[in-house]
């Protein structure tokens, strides 16, 4: 796996994963419309590329040549060298394979050996357990819950706080 | 997401869609009972489409499991602070009337806005004698509440309007809930 920064070309792979209902799921109701069409997507892949406070990339499967996901690091506070951490395997058959992992643990390399940060963050809702085990596994701990922090399938859901210090990274 | 029904598919409206819903809105048959009023340029669509993408209202597309456009639903007047907003649908494939697939849409949409919206309260104007879309709200659980009297001139007379509504808690008294996992 590799990652490679997102280009404006990609957005029709944004299209296919962010309508996916089965990506969505684990999200927690981020996106206030619950499809979008290339032309918006073409309008958000523009206004990350051109954000200087956004660093995304496409996880690309070597193996398969195959592009399955994005990463990237949103809110990039340089003063207080913290950014946030999101990530999608867009493509299904692709989830419980590691490529997650592979990707949050390149991608914290990245962070904090040539971006020189010095905190990660993320938010992940409390029922993608596929999600809090990966990030777990990369070494982030849970700082905090969000009690019922969106409404999802009729009920307000709690999400979690997870974060990773440098000196944590490669423990 | 695509929102999956049981027998229609909804998602967002794409340009290449355009061409197919001027071809509706140019069918008298199609717009008889629905506030437009045609004739419908390409220019005046694409107009309609630009302004909806700046916008606060939602219009998407109906697709059937097939893939085949049939018709779209719409979220307007979307007021956060009272949980409220009003929808519509038009079935513009006149094949695929009264074989369920406008129910499923409206039911589809419905539960997104009550279960994913939080929404409290969802109403719509109905011309009194399009008695297809009446029926259809009713069985996703609309209720009538009143009627407009001659409140819209259409090809030469006044009509008179129904106005329905389902409150979220009757939405979730059917039971419709899912739970996390399913």
């Amino acid at each position: 796996m590799e990652l490679r920064p997102l280009q404006s070309s990609d957005a029709w792979l944004l299209h296919r994963w962010f309508n996916d209902q089965r990506v969505l799921e684990d999200l927690g109701a981020e996106r206030i419309d619950f499809c979008v069409s290339m032309d918006s997507e073409h309008k958000i892949v523009e206004r990350i590329i051109s954000d200087s406070d956004k660093r995304f990339f496409i996880i690309h499967d070597l193996v398969g040549g195959k592009d399955i996901g994005e990463i990237g690091l949103d809110k990039i506070d340089r003063r207080n060298a913290n950014a946030e951490l999101q990530v999608i395997i867009g493509e299904v058959e692709y989830w419980g394979k590691g490529y997650g992992q592979d990707a949050v643990r390149t991608l914290l390399a990245y962070a904090f050996n040539q971006l020189n940060l010095h905190r990660i963050y993320l938010r992940v809702v409390e029922y993608n357990s596929r999600g809090v085990e990966c990030y777990k596994a990369c070494g982030f701990r849970v700082d905090g819950r969000f009690r019922q922090d969106h409404f999802h399938k009729g009920a307000y859901r709690d999400a979690l706080h997870m974060s990773i210090l440098r000196e944590e990274f490669g423990e | 997401m695509m929102l999956e029904g049981r027998q229609v598919r909804l998602r967002a409206v794409e340009r290449v869609d355009l061409p197919t819903f001027v071809k509706w809105l140019n069918d008298p048959e199609v717009t008889q009972f629905l506030e437009s009023s045609g004739p419908m340029s390409m220019e005046a669509e694409e107009r309609w489409y630009a302004k909806l993408q700046a916008g606060e209202d939602k219009v998407y597309s109906i697709d059937t499991k097939e893939g085949k456009l049939i018709g779209n639903v719409g979220v307007m007047k979307i007021d956060w602070k009272d949980r409220r907003a009003v929808i519509g649908i038009m079935i513009g494939e006149k094949e695929h009337w009264d074989k369920g697939y406008g129910t499923d849409a409206i039911e589809t949409l419905v539960r997104y806005l009550f279960e994913e919206l939080n929404m409290h309260r969802i109403y719509l104007l109905a011309d009194e004698r399009n008695t297809r879309a009446i029926r259809c709200y009713e069985k996703v659980g609309f209720r009538k509440e009143g009627t407009f009297r001659e409140d819209r001139f259409r090809d030469g007379s006044y009509r008179s309007d129904i106005q329905m509504s389902i409150l979220q808690g009757e939405w979730d008294e059917r039971g419709r809930s899912w739970e996390i996992g399913s």
